[in-house]
């Protein structure tokens, strides 16, 4: 037999479950996508669909930009589904080792981040006119990038 | 994310504290207030816990931190060990 032993933190955990996120942490909607494999594809999705919405103001064809915009937020959706949110929930939400997760995701974001200002910045240097397109691609993708290292890199969601 | 050094893992026995009280992983981690993977990476020592789990942890299962928690690998219960014990 075993004792119960919960304290004040507990249930501030089991609230925010309560609230909405058990469905996203626990519950088994898209637990096909929770695989390593798929979610990788999925990251693939997210930066394609980028690529296809960045490579729509050059070519002049605004239905790949249309196209593009709507795969980039349906795969990323479901990359957030796929990682159970955990890039996303509020701390409150996750226990101590998806916090480390969290935090460790949060600081490559950061570095990301500040290679794609150095990106944009070398875009409008070098091709002027696509410099929206870049700021807006990058805003983007940083939108989604913590979902995105999360479903790379952790081994089991 | 998140790698450890080599040098700073902890071994566990959770996973035979766990099973001895017939306690699924969800069960542990909802006593715990974690998610039930936690229980899994606690379990294969990819994840050692904060101090405060882990004397949650022992309150719970009523044992000292350092007979679930060590530094160093514990024992294997062989057959020669537990004879050895025995003597």
């Amino acid at each position: 037999m075993y004792t119960t032993f919960m304290s004040e933190s507990d249930t501030q955990y089991r609230q925010a479950l309560d609230r909405g996120h058990q469905r996203l942490l626990s519950g088994p909607d898209f637990f096909a996508l929770r695989g390593r494999t798929p979610r990788r594809w999925l990251v693939l999705a997210v930066c394609g669909s980028l690529a296809l919405y960045f490579a729509g103001s050059p070519l002049h064809k605004p239905w790949l930009t249309l196209l593009g915009l709507v795969l980039f937020f349906t795969s990323s959706v479901l990359v957030r589904f796929a990682t159970r949110g955990v890039a996303d929930l509020p701390a409150s939400a996750l226990d101590e080792r998806q916090l480390v997760v969290r935090n460790a995701v949060y600081v490559a974001s950061y570095r990301l981040a500040g290679g794609l200002v150095v990106l944009v910045i070398g875009v409008a240097e070098l091709l002027p006119g696509l410099v929206v397109p870049a700021l807006l691609a990058s805003l983007f993708a940083l939108l989604v990038t913590p979902s995105c290292i999360v479903a790379w890199t952790e081994r089991e969601l | 994310m998140a790698d450890k050094r080599p040098d700073e893992i902890v071994h566990n026995r959770l996973q035979m504290l766990r099973t001895e009280r017939g306690m699924s992983r969800q069960q542990l981690a909802d006593e715990l207030g974690v998610h039930y993977q936690t229980i899994g990476y606690l379990e294969r020592g990819e994840y050692s816990p904060s101090l405060y789990l882990a004397l949650k942890i022992a309150a719970l299962f009523q044992l000292p931190v350092d007979a679930i928690f060590a530094l160093q690998p514990f024992p294997t219960l062989s057959p020669e060990a537990l004879m050895s014990g025995m003597r």
